[in-house]
């Protein structure tokens, strides 16, 4: 039997704040689950601590809410002890890359087979409104009434640095860009990390509007594609990305520089994806930057099986008779 | 007392200690001898070579009778250089042999051991001791000609001429070790030569004085193999997860010196115990919690400083009531402390340390040979009441080294884990306030939890005051109904008509054990009973310490475990502790009270 998104909604009451951006994020994960043919009884989505967290307890499958930034430790014995299971991480940026940062680059260096679902909202929402290692500088929150003075960290360098196989970006305004990446990640044979940009209304309201709006969305949102020019500007594309010599620099299209002559997306290049990747102004990348094969992380085989007993004589042993 | 011999050798850490006193300890076992043994090195890996700061030591005892400790003070001090003769002297009996390698005493070692230049250590060490002055790099340097090897490498086999001189000095078959060693060191024609060497000395010309009649008396029968510790819960950790029949996760970060378990288990590579070295002390507990989930048992290991950092793992899994193993091998603290030394101090961490109202079994392992045992009932208790256990040990338990009659796997404990019943509730619980364990892929199954407080029964989401209030009696009852796992209170002394009880745990079993079977030889009315189970205490316990007029409480610590006894029987107790990083031994302990 076929199921749908609402088999994967748990009785659990949703306690998100009204017009959080994790609303939107629940119900493509829910559809994505369903249309992918996600077995409830098989599928494990662990998380940390945080609003973005509290997703596991809405979705009907197994779930653990774990401790604070350790969702990435929790999964890895999940899969140590049953790699069969289809397990995802729900986390977000005070989670994943401040408490939790030692846990998250060890998971995408082993390449744990497990989608990385991490919510950024720049902010600390669940315990109210400080500044987050995604913060922007000058920043005002509750702990930084004059600005935050700390430089932000981008979650998908990190990412890439750390040597996940698998890194893109995504929206929570943008549901059928979202439904695309949340396959794609699970799709992905290692460890999948998926930023998604996530509106917290409350403490940080329109952060990311300028890549989400419709207005502005246009004019600083590249939707990669692989294969495709790096080109953005509406249905008619008006300006593109150049590898001019290594530093991608942003032409107008037009007669002396043709979509021809634009970069092509290749997300086999970890050259090009580190410089997508570090497109930290107004102009930001959304899809898929980097993927990469490589061994997922699994436990060592013995090279010899032995019965308990001979393994509790092995050594030196004599017997008195 | 019983014949015995208690045997110190002290050096390098290149001199080839540990490897001489396994094998002399190994093949006197063999021989139906008891042995034990004690490794007392430093924290640093290759302090510079004859300097005080370099010196490690290894002590043994070898005895015709059952022992239970490797000794007090030592009837034979072997020192292969001054700075180790200076670091160990004051533990040599007086009158006691000291075996001197010649060359390590030279006027560059003198001064390596910051002593005055032309002083003859030797013959000051004579007005105190009997000194055998064995020339070890000519016996041994001779003994390889023949093989032309460099004077390095030929000196790589003076520990084996050591253990050639000291086989003959304590009647230990000479046959037996030269087959070990053929099959050893197949390769390796200077260890034999440098062995056989040793023995000719011996044998022949100069220490005939020196020889101790040992004679055998084994009784036992079965196989054995030496044990230490370190290897004990490897094996004991590997036997729980076959009587289990589900996968174990061990993930650990290494720290000293709980390090070795991991070791022993990556050497061993038993099939059904997987390995994870964690990226830290946290991801060790919890990636062990996520096994537990997945319907393996989640195993970590650490010590004291690794214990703090996996305080909140703890919590989750008390929160969660899943099974966990968490072997703490203590050391001297806190933060680095002592980390090659041992200590008990652990303790309050382990019955208290953690945020909210977190009861949790704790038990002790008493000997290398006993963790074994320990380390079984601690997975049977953490599966069979759904629930983290701390299974305490130390560094003195970690290497030190006993004969171990391997058990058949027929006489091994059942381990039995809560049956998956789909259909209930998460958290409905059986007659025990066990809840069920219900493993991802079990149909119908799913189900969500984590450290948020849940409902009774179903494990949602809940702030109601009284389900909290229900859910904390709840967890600890749970724990408390532990005790049903339990056999019955050993009382390892009884003296009729005794008004005095010693109560101890952990590894200071042997010293206690051997100091009161002197106090009772001797004509003192005392009993002894050694704890198993930190918590929840031994049913029987209470009643049974409610005999005697006098509680005398010995633990290696500043009275952690008397301090909470008190706090819960509110009974007058004399604590009896130390905290030197050293363990106790029965001379000492007959001194601490009367």
């Amino acid at each position: 039997m076929e199921l749908t998104s609402k088999d994967f909604q748990s009785p659990e009451d949703v306690r998100w704040c009204p017009g959080c951006g994790d609303y939107s994020i629940l119900k493509q994960f829910t559809e994505v689950l369903a249309s992918r043919g996600s077995d409830p009884d098989r599928t494990v989505l662990v998380s940390g601590i945080g609003c973005s967290s509290r997703l596991p307890y809405y979705v009907n499958s197994y779930g653990v809410h774990s401790l604070h930034g350790r969702a990435p430790s929790v999964a890895t014995g999940i899969k140590l002890a049953n790699p069969d299971l289809e397990v995802w991480i729900i986390t977000g940026d005070g989670d994943a890359l401040s408490i939790g940062g030692n846990q998250l680059i060890h998971a995408l260096r082993r390449n744990l087979n497990v989608p990385i679902l991490l919510f950024n909202n720049e902010i600390y929402g669940l315990t109210k409104g400080q500044y987050s290692p995604t913060s922007r500088e000058g920043q005002v929150t509750k702990s930084t009434p004059r600005g935050s003075v700390d430089h932000p960290l981008n979650p998908l360098t990190l990412a890439l640095g750390a040597g996940a196989t698998w890194v893109a970006r995504s929206m929570d305004r943008n549901p059928a860009h979202l439904r695309e990446q949340l396959a794609a990640s699970q799709s992905h044979q290692g460890s999948a990390l998926l930023e998604i940009y996530q509106n917290c209304n409350v403490f940080h309201d329109g952060a990311f509007e300028v890549w989400t709006d419709k207005t502005s969305q246009a004019a600083h949102a590249v939707f990669l594609e692989a294969g495709k020019p790096v080109a953005w500007g509406g249905s008619e594309p008006s300006h593109a990305l150049h590898w001019n010599g290594g530093s991608p620099e942003v032409r107008e299209l037009g007669r002396d520089f043709g979509l021809s002559d634009a970069w092509v997306h290749d997300p086999s290049d970890r050259i090009k994806a580190f410089a997508l990747a570090s497109l930290e102004g107004e102009l930001r990348p959304f899809g898929l930057l980097y993927r990469a094969e490589r061994p997922v992380f699994a436990a060592a085989q013995p090279t010899e099986i032995r019965s308990l007993s001979e393994l509790l004589r092995s050594g030196r042993t004599w017997t008195v008779e | 007392m019983e014949p015995s011999v208690v045997v110190l050798l002290a050096g390098d850490s290149g001199d080839g200690i540990q490897l001489l006193g396994g094998e002399l300890v190994r093949a006197a076992a063999q021989s139906g001898r008891d042995v034990r043994t004690f490794s007392d090195f430093p924290a640093e890996i290759r302090a510079p070579q004859g300097t005080l700061n370099g010196v490690s030591g290894f002590q043994f005892r070898i005895a015709s009778e059952t022992i239970h400790e490797p000794g007090s003070s030592a009837d034979c001090l072997v020192a292969f250089n001054a700075a180790a003769y200076v670091k160990y002297r004051d533990r040599l009996k007086p009158g006691g042999l000291l075996v001197a390698a010649q060359e390590g005493f030279d006027a560059k070692s003198l001064a390596l051991a910051k002593l005055a230049a032309g002083r003859d250590l030797l013959a000051e060490a004579a007005e105190q001791f009997r000194v055998l002055n064995l020339p070890v790099k000519d016996l041994t340097l001779g003994a390889l000609r023949e093989l032309k090897l460099g004077q390095r490498d030929a000196m790589q086999s003076r520990n084996m001429l050591v253990l050639g001189v000291l086989v003959w000095m304590y009647g230990i078959s000479a046959e037996a070790v030269e087959a070990e060693l053929r099959s050893r060191f197949k390769n390796n024609q200077g260890n034999l030569l440098a062995y056989r060497a040793g023995l000719n000395f011996a044998e022949t010309l100069e220490v005939q004085d020196y020889r101790v009649a040992l004679p055998v008396n084994s009784v036992e029968r079965g196989t054995f193999k030496t044990i230490n510790g370190s290897q004990a819960l490897a094996l004991g950790l590997a036997a729980a997860a076959h009587q289990l029949g589900r996968p174990m996760l061990y993930a650990s970060y290494p720290i000293t010196p709980a390090s070795e378990i991991l070791h022993e288990l990556a050497r061993l590579q038993p099939q059904y115990v997987t390995l994870f070295q964690a990226e830290d002390e946290i991801a060790a507990v919890t990636s062990a919690i996520g096994a537990s989930f997945a319907g393996g048992l989640g195993v970590t290991a650490s010590s004291g400083p690794g214990l703090s950092l996996k305080s909140e793992g703890l919590g989750l899994a008390v929160m969660t009531e899943l099974p966990l193993v968490l072997i703490d091998v203590q050391r001297g603290g806190p933060s680095t402390g002592l980390p090659t030394k041992t200590e008990q101090s652990d303790l309050n961490q382990a019955l208290h340390g953690r945020h909210g109202e977190a009861p949790l079994p704790v038990l002790a392992a008493r000997s290398s040979a006993d963790a074994f045992d320990a380390a079984i009932l601690a997975a049977k208790i953490a599966v069979e009441c759904m629930t983290p256990v701390i299974l305490l040990s130390d560094a003195y338990i970690a290497g030190s080294a006993q004969p171990w009659r391997i058990p058949e796997v027929a006489e091994l404990p059942s381990i039995t884990a809560p049956s998956p019943r789909a259909s209930d509730l998460p958290y409905a619980r059986d007659e025990h306030g066990v809840r069920p364990w219900v493993a991802p892929g079990t149909a119908g199954g799913a189900h969500r939890i984590g450290g948020l407080e849940g409902e009774v029964e179903t494990g949602r989401i809940s702030y109601d005051p009284e389900n909290h209030q229900a859910m904390v009696k709840a967890r600890a009852a749970k724990v408390d109904a532990a005790v049903r796992l339990y056999g019955p209170l050993e009382v390892v002394q009884q003296c009729p008509g005794a008004d005095t009880l010693v109560l101890a745990w952990g590894s200071t079993y042997g010293a206690v054990r051997s100091d009161m079977e002197r106090r009772s030889a001797a004509g003192q009315k005392v009993d002894y009973i050694h704890l198993r189970h930190l918590h929840p205490l031994h049913p029987e316990l209470k009643k049974q310490v409610d005999r005697y007029r006098r509680i005398i409480v010995i633990e290696m610590n500043e009275g952690q475990l008397a301090r909470h006894l008190q706090g819960l029987w509110a009974i007058p107790l004399e604590s009896v502790c130390k905290t030197s990083g050293q363990p106790f031994n029965p001379d000492e302990l007959a001194e601490l009270w009367n």
